[in-house]
C-alpha cells in the first residue's frame, strides 16, 4: 500500500486530520497516512504522496499573496 | 692853448683845418676801410640771412617733427583706445563664458540633487512598503493562525481534492 505523509499545522484537530485522510483515500485509493505536525504552517496542511507535494498551508498562501504584492510594487 | 677865452680871428682857419682833417680822414678811411667793412657787412648779412634761413628750416623741421609726433600721439591714443576696447570685449566674453559655465555647473548640481532626492524618496517608499507588508503579514499570520477552525481545514481539503485535483474517485 502506498504511503502518504501529511504535515499538519498545530491547530489541525484529529477530526480534521481524519477527514483529510478520507479525502486522500477517496482520491488515490487505499493509502497509509502518516501525520506530522509543523507549526510553521500557521494553518492548513501539506500532503506528500507519490513524489508530489500538495500544499494547502496558510503560510504558502500568505507567501503567494505577498509575492503578488511585491510584484505590483 | 691860450686862455680859455676864444680868439675869434683864428677860428675860421682852425675850423677849416679841422674840417679838412675830417674830410681827409673820411676819404682815407673810406678808401681803406669801406670795402672790407662793406665786405664784412655783406658777409655778416649773408651769414645772418643764412642763419635765419637755417633757423627757419630748423623751425619748419621742428614743426614737422612736432606734427609727426602729434600724429603718432593721436595714433597711439587711438591704438590704446582700440586695445582697451578689445581687452574689454575679451574680458566681457570671458566673463560671459565663466557665467555660462557656472550656470551649467549649478544646473548639473541641481539635477543631480533632484535625482538623488527622488532615488532616496523611492527607496524610502519601497522600504516603507516592504515594512508595511511585513507588518501586515505578521499580523495576518498571527490572527489567521489562531482563528483557523476545523471547518476551514476541511474546506481546504475539499478545495484540494475537488478543484485542484479536478475531483473524482482515485483510480
Amino acid at each position: 500500500m502506498k504511503k502518504a505523509k501529511i504535515l499538519c499545522a498545530a491547530n489541525v484537530s484529529d477530526d480534521a486530520y481524519a477527514y483529510i485522510c478520507e479525502r486522500i483515500a477517496g482520491r488515490f485509493g487505499a493509502v497509509n497516512c502518516e501525520r506530522e505536525t509543523d507549526e510553521s504552517l500557521l494553518g492548513g496542511f501539506i500532503v506528500l504522496y507519490d513524489g508530489k507535494i500538495y500544499d494547502m498551508s496558510l503560510r504558502t498562501q500568505l507567501q503567494a499573496m505577498r509575492g503578488s504584492l511585491d510584484s505590483k510594487e | 692853448m691860450e686862455s680859455l677865452g676864444l680868439d675869434l680871428s683864428k677860428i675860421p682857419i682852425d675850423f677849416l683845418l679841422n674840417i679838412l682833417n675830417i674830410v681827409l680822414l673820411f676819404v682815407i678811411v673810406r678808401s681803406l676801410a669801406y670795402k672790407p667793412i662793406r665786405k664784412f657787412m655783406d658777409a655778416r648779412t649773408a651769414r645772418v640771412a643764412a642763419e635765419a634761413a637755417k633757423a627757419e628750416e630748423k623751425a619748419a623741421e621742428a614743426q614737422k617733427v612736432k606734427a609727426e609726433y602729434e600724429e603718432k600721439l593721436q595714433n597711439c591714443e587711438a591704438e590704446t583706445q582700440a586695445h582697451r576696447q578689445a581687452a574689454r570685449r575679451e574680458a566681457e566674453a570671458e566673463a560671459d563664458a565663466i557665467r555660462a559655465e557656472a550656470h551649467a555647473e549649478a544646473q548639473s548640481i541641481l539635477d543631480d540633487a533632484r535625482a538623488r532626492a527622488k532615488q532616496e524618496h523611492d527607496e524610502t517608499l519601497g522600504t516603507m512598503q516592504r515594512d508595511v507588508v511585513d507588518l501586515a503579514f505578521g499580523i495576518s499570520e498571527k490572527l489567521l493562525g489562531h482563528s483557523i477552525t476545523d471547518a476551514d481545514t476541511k474546506k481546504m481539503a475539499d478545495r484540494l481534492f475537488d478543484e485542484s485535483l479536478s475531483g473524482g474517485k482515485a483510480s
